[in-house]
């Protein structure tokens, strides 16, 4: 399974660099994020901002289960329906089950990447459900049949022809000048009756308020508070770890979230959901069902080297600032979450074997620890998973053992660069996955060592 | 419906497990001293709400209590919707009266109670919202739910205006989010944080307004 993993993401890698105009338009989108944010933090202090918002983070994990606990009972004293789910196949299953309770046909959803991490739409399209993404977005990726293939900016692969192509084809409606407004026209509508219809509403949370039992969601479509507030039913879903103690945490984590994210000092809408339709009031859902994820974040929290993958607040900075991301782009990784935190995320989520493979898309530059704004140090996490990969992988292990000694040990040294030295000029073929986009290099006629001894020598 | 797990028992023991392993104290939740009140204004809060909006695509009126009324009027008979909808909140009480006695105007008024699903998304054109408070920076309103003024009133017709009081005005969010454990609005179901009409940028990063909410957004401030 590993190995055929490994496979796949060679050849996705392959093809994504191959495919210039993704390429250029992942070119376009991260530069145009970099600079966003980069405006939306001038004349602040970044680095406070940055302290602060790390602080808040690990003060909250510190208490996680007791904050959980709380959050329980203010959500069920404001009647809020809460559900826990250790696992993917249980979170769906919980959601599945309300909605066949309910005679569920048509579901309308705001983005939430914890369903996209437990295949909701997959495994409700199997019971008949329809579960439409509203997200302007992942609306059109959906449509396409694709991923998202950036948390933030779901369709951020494509572009506006390629949209213009798919809206005629799928809902047969055509932008005669093609424009961006149009297009978003097009969608509004094509949304509009199916929000007034759907029989229920799953939402992600962004943040919950352990001391209110307040679900926050922040948006700027607006499609999130027609799910939210539009159907019968709402369902939010949430990992374990997006909890807060009370609102005094809140306007810093908006704050760097939504400048980190989108540059934006605020969005649109932040909808803070305190309960169901009240007794005299008109519209709301009747029910709110809140499922709590675990799937492998409890994991996480008892890795004390890892716990810190838990504090993200899942903005998208790391990925915007990534080199290899920018090159690739989302899909290619292939997984719910892309960039530095999916190869942080996924193999912990999922496993080593089928994710660990992710690990080896860094070059280790730093930008994404520089960027994220609750300071989560993604290179040092990626090279503890890179250590831990490489425990199952006896030759690997044994040759870094063999290199750290040629490297610490003098003799061992000259002894390595004198056999290297005899062994070029052997007809042994060359390692094929670096030759073939680069000359092999050749050892120099004089090492390093034996130039400095001769100039002692000389002196 | 869902059969009783143990999801919860396991999860919280292993979290709670971890915590007693590695000396983490369960303190209770910790108190933040907020760092966004470090910006000094020299504007008027009232200033600076219009000019963060603004800068959101919001118009922005600035008006008084002896003005503002008549401003509502000539908007709305400038504009003239199909059928405007004015929340029912205490506030706006003179509004539907005024708006109804409009000559001339083809505007249907309509009070919440009218406020079907439906006709939210059919026929009503412009609603008329009340602002519980705002926050000068970053620039947004708060809007509680309430009967009187039901979530989609804010969010179903394309155009939406909301008035509200100078003197509700707080410097920064820190500020007004700790109105949002007062009485008011732990009884509301739903509030809602405000900064410009709907948008996304979601197609080649193009900025485009009336995304699924109101394609335009009027703020009245009112002295």
């Amino acid at each position: 399974m590993g190995l055929l993993m490994q496979n796949e993401f060679k050849i996705r890698i392959q093809d994504a660099l191959a495919d210039t105009q993704l390429r250029q338009n992942f070119k376009g989108a991260m530069h145009f994020l970099q600079n966003k944010r980069e405006l939306a933090f001038e004349g602040l202090d970044l680095e406070s901002l940055r302290n602060r918002g790390a602080q808040i983070r690990k003060q909250t994990l510190n208490n996680l289960p007791q904050l959980l606990e709380q959050l329980e009972d203010q959500c069920i004293q404001n009647g809020i329906k809460v559900h826990w789910a250790i696992d993917a196949v249980e979170a769906r299953t919980i959601i599945s089950e309300i909605a066949l309770a309910n005679e569920v046909k048509t579901i309308v959803k705001g983005k939430s990447m914890a369903s996209e991490e437990i295949e909701l739409n997959q495994h409700l399209q199997k019971l008949d459900i329809e579960c439409l993404e509203t997200d302007m977005g992942e609306y059109i990726v959906q449509l396409d049949g694709e991923a998202p293939s950036h948390i933030i900016m779901p369709a951020i692969h494509k572009n506006k022809a390629q949209i213009a192509e798919l809206f005629e084809e799928k809902l047969g409606k055509r932008a005669a000048n093609g424009h961006v407004d149009e297009l978003i026209g097009i969608g509004r509508e094509a949304l509009r009756t199916k929000f007034k219809d759907a029989d229920m509403g799953v939402s992600g949370v962004n943040f919950a308020v352990a001391e209110t039992g307040s679900l926050c969601l922040i948006e700027n479509e607006g499609n999130g508070r027609m799910c939210t507030t539009t159907p019968n039913i709402h369902v939010a879903i949430m990992g374990i770890e997006k909890v807060i103690p009370s609102f005094k945490e809140l306007p810093d984590l908006l704050n760097l979230l939504t400048r980190s994210a989108t540059g934006q000092s605020i969005t649109t809408y932040v909808n803070i959901i305190n309960s169901a339709r009240k007794t005299n009031e008109q519209d709301g859902p009747k029910e709110v069902h809140l499922v709590l994820l675990d799937n492998g974040r409890s994991e996480m929290f008892a890795n004390e080297d890892m716990r810190e993958t838990l504090a993200c607040i899942r903005c998208g900075a790391c990925m915007n600032h990534c080199p290899v991301y920018t090159r690739i782009g989302g899909h290619a990784y292939g997984s719910t979450y892309p960039g530095p935190i999916g190869q942080v995320v996924m193999p912990q989520i999922e496993s080593m074997e089928d994710k660990g493979d992710l690990l080896d898309a860094c070059s280790l530059n730093g930008a994404c620890g520089d960027a994220c704004p609750v300071k989560i140090e993604l290179p040092h996490l990626i090279r503890l998973l890179r250590g831990r990969r490489m425990q199952s992988k006896r030759i690997q292990q044994l040759s870094w053992k063999l290199w750290r000694i040629m490297n610490t040990n003098a003799w061992a040294h000259k002894a390595m660069t004198l056999s290297l030295n005899l062994l070029h000029r052997l007809p042994f073929p060359s390692p094929k996955a670096w030759s073939e986009k680069r000359a092999f290099p050749k050892p120099a006629a004089k090492s390093f060592s034996q130039q400095l001894a001769k100039k002692h020598k000389n002196d | 419906m869902t059969k009783p797990s143990n999801s919860r028992q396991r999860i919280l023991s292993k979290l709670k497990a971890q915590q007693t392993n590695t000396n983490l104290q369960a303190k209770t939740a910790p108190v933040v001293q907020n760092c966004t009140e470090t910006h000094k204004p020299t504007k008027s809060d009232a200033q600076t709400l219009s000019d963060h909006l603004r800068k959101n695509h919001t118009e922005v009126i600035l008006s008084t209590q002896s003005e503002w009324l008549n401003q509502l009027s000539r908007l709305i008979q400038h504009e003239q919707p199909k059928a405007c909808l004015v929340s029912e909140h205490p506030e706006l009480a003179q509004v539907a009266q005024k708006l109804v006695t409009l000559k001339g105007s083809p505007t249907k008024v309509l009070g919440t109670c009218d406020a079907s699903k439906e006709a939210l998304f059919e026929n009503i054109e412009a609603s008329i919202c009340f602002a519980e408070a705002a926050a000068a920076d970053p620039g947004c309103l708060l809007l509680i739910a309430t009967p009187e003024q039901p979530r989609l009133l804010s969010l179903v017709p394309p155009l939406s205006i909301v008035i509200v009081r100078k003197e509700t005005i707080t410097t920064s969010l820190a500020e007004l989010s700790r109105q949002f454990t007062q009485p008011k609005a732990r009884n509301s179901s739903n509030l809602i944080l405000v900064s410009g009409p709907s948008k996304t940028a979601d197609i080649q990063q193009t900025l485009a307004y009336g995304a699924h909410g109101p394609k335009r957004l009027v703020v009245f401030i009112i002295h």
